[in-house]
């Protein structure tokens, strides 16, 4: 079983900690999972136009902007692509929960994160 | 001073004249002194009456109100605040000690009998006091506070001191604004990590580290880690705090060994929140696997005080983590009640004997006594002993006697950032 996830986060820290989290998941699990990671909107667009994603989770706080622009841009191209918004305030997105799949809070704590991420990718 | 603002029986000042006193004080706030109000109740007075005569009661508390009088210091103020109550208005720059102290030297005044023609009389009395660390200016809520964290200490029983301190709401919203910037703070790095060196006698320089919060606020500058810890602890986000200062202590680490530091020992200081939450475990694991801690030379530092509420659920839990490679230290110990030999029983690797045991070493023979007493302890349990807050050459003098110590404090290094501290390690 094959995946493939962009994680957008412009904190060195949080990216790593997602990945380390991810990598234990793979080894549980009978699943190969391909992670690209991001740090800005900028480079996410490309990502995004560049390939096809299972799931993303974007970080709503961008250095370029809102973390909104990345998840309208991968409704618009696939709109199969699971998408989760990493913040530490959920409800200041209510008006644009169609554009997500998942919310999950910030600061990241391995059990939750792990939990939610195996259910936004159904693995 | 006009007649209608004296009480005729004591020669004290009434209610009335005391709240506009303490009006006139919020008013014209003293920055560096806070204000303090002792209320005390005695225990029913009148009860003599029926035996001694109708008026014991009043010329009793004639009698407690002069001696109360004797003992304050010219700048505090006693008033009749009731039938059997008086208060005492105080301030100081240390005000909490300073109205505890007067409140038990009042409760001592009680322990020996009054005496009223020939006769003894025993009085005991219930006190609160009501301290407030800000610009409120309501004198009433001060004088109503006081009277109710007295009602507090009678629930104790008499001669009972019981405190509150009252918060206007300027403090009360600079919480609300930390609490709720503290997720933020903990995610962007706001809130930093420093070091304070730990140095050994016998090795002749630093072989630990302890880890130390520190957070800067855009909006109010340096916030104490007490107080942040607290918030943290109380919005669950000291969990995710915890996390981030063992993964701080994995790249130390790392910079340790690129730098040549080799056989260090890093410290973190554990809450009792974090360390009893299920999930915690866990992490744990996660963190030393997947960020090369583990076979660290790591410490895990809790709070003794916390450890002696709690000593068996305690003892299983540290056992874990010390089978996980972890070292236990007790932290500023002396602070709680829990005697060495009761320690014995938890897995532990050091002790931190608190700062409040070294200060003075040098001129208190009977603290270096005590001192010497809890080292020999230690080593006959086969605990290491950290030494915390030494800050005079002439206290460590008498600390370089004892064989294997390790010193932290502001004599050998204060906190400082992790370029800092490996440059002044190296």
């Amino acid at each position: 079983m094959k995946r493939r996830v962009l994680i957008v986060d412009d904190i060195e820290f949080n990216i790593e900690f997602q990945m380390k989290i991810i990598d234990t998941i793979t080894k549980s699990r009978d699943v190969d999972i391909h992670v690209d990671t991001a740090n800005s909107i900028a480079d996410s667009l490309e990502y995004i136009d560049s390939n096809e994603y299972d799931a993303m989770i974007i970080d709503m706080n961008l250095p370029d902007g809102s973390g909104l622009e990345i998840a309208k841009k991968s409704r618009e191209k696939n709109k199969s692509t699971k998408i989760a918004a990493l913040t530490i305030y959920p409800s200041e997105y209510s008006e644009e929960r169609e554009y997500f799949d998942m919310f999950l809070k910030k600061p990241i704590m391995m059990d939750s994160y792990r939990q939610n991420f195996v259910e936004l990718l159904d693995i | 001073m006009n007649t209608a603002q004296i009480d005729p029986l004591t020669k004290l000042i009434n209610k009335a004249c005391l709240l506009d006193l303490i009006s006139t004080k919020l008013e014209y706030p003293n920055v560096m002194n806070k204000l303090a109000l002792i209320y005390i109740q005695f225990d029913e007075l009148h009860r003599f009456n029926d035996v001694f005569g109708y008026d014991i009661d009043d010329r009793l508390l004639a009698q407690l109100s002069s001696k109360i009088e004797d003992i304050l210091e010219i700048d505090m103020l006693l008033a009749r605040v009731g039938n059997q109550e008086l208060a005492i208005l105080m301030s100081s720059d240390m005000v909490k000690d300073k109205s505890y102290q007067l409140s038990e030297k009042i409760i001592h005044l009680l322990r020996e009998p009054f005496c009223i023609d020939d006769n003894m009389f025993y009085i005991s009395a219930s006190i609160g006091i009501s301290i407030i660390s800000s610009n409120i200016s309501d004198a009433y809520k001060l004088l109503k506070t006081a009277e109710n964290t007295m009602r507090k200490a009678q629930k104790s029983g008499s001669n009972n001191i019981a405190f509150t301190k009252l918060v206007n709401d300027d403090s009360i919203k600079k919480e609300i604004e930390l609490m709720r910037d503290l997720p933020s703070a903990i995610d962007n790095g706001e809130i930093y990590f420093v070091y304070q060196g730990q140095y050994s006698h016998d090795k002749g320089g630093f072989t630990g580290a302890e880890m130390l919060a520190r957070w800067e606020h855009p909006k109010y500058g340096y916030i104490s880690p007490f107080i942040f810890i607290t918030l943290a602890e109380k919005s669950g986000m000291i969990a995710p705090l915890t996390i981030k200062l063992l993964i701080e202590a994995s790249k130390m680490f790392e910079k340790l060994d690129s730098n040549g530091i080799d056989d260090f020992s890093l410290s973190v200081n554990i809450s009792p929140v974090v360390l009893m939450e299920k999930s915690f475990y866990d992490t744990v694991e996660f963190l030393l696997d997947s960020y090369g801690l583990r076979g660290r030379n790591l410490t895990f530092e809790i709070m003794e005080d916390t450890l002696s509420e709690n000593i068996d659920n305690f003892a299983t839990l540290l056992q874990k983590f010390k089978d996980l490679g972890i070292n236990i230290a007790i932290d500023d110990y002396g602070t709680g009640h829990t005697s060495l030999s009761y320690l014995i029983n938890l897995p532990i690797d050091y002790i931190k004997i608190d700062r409040s045991f070294v200060t003075n070493i040098d001129k208190e023979t009977k603290k270096f006594l005590l001192l010497k007493s809890i080292i020999d302890m230690a080593n006959t349990l086969d605990m290491r002993v950290i030494i915390e807050g030494v800050e005079e050459y002439s206290e460590d003098d008498l600390i370089k006697m004892f064989k294997d110590m390790t010193i932290q404090g502001y004599l050998y290094c204060k906190p400082i950032k992790a370029e800092e501290f490996i440059t002044k390690v190296k």
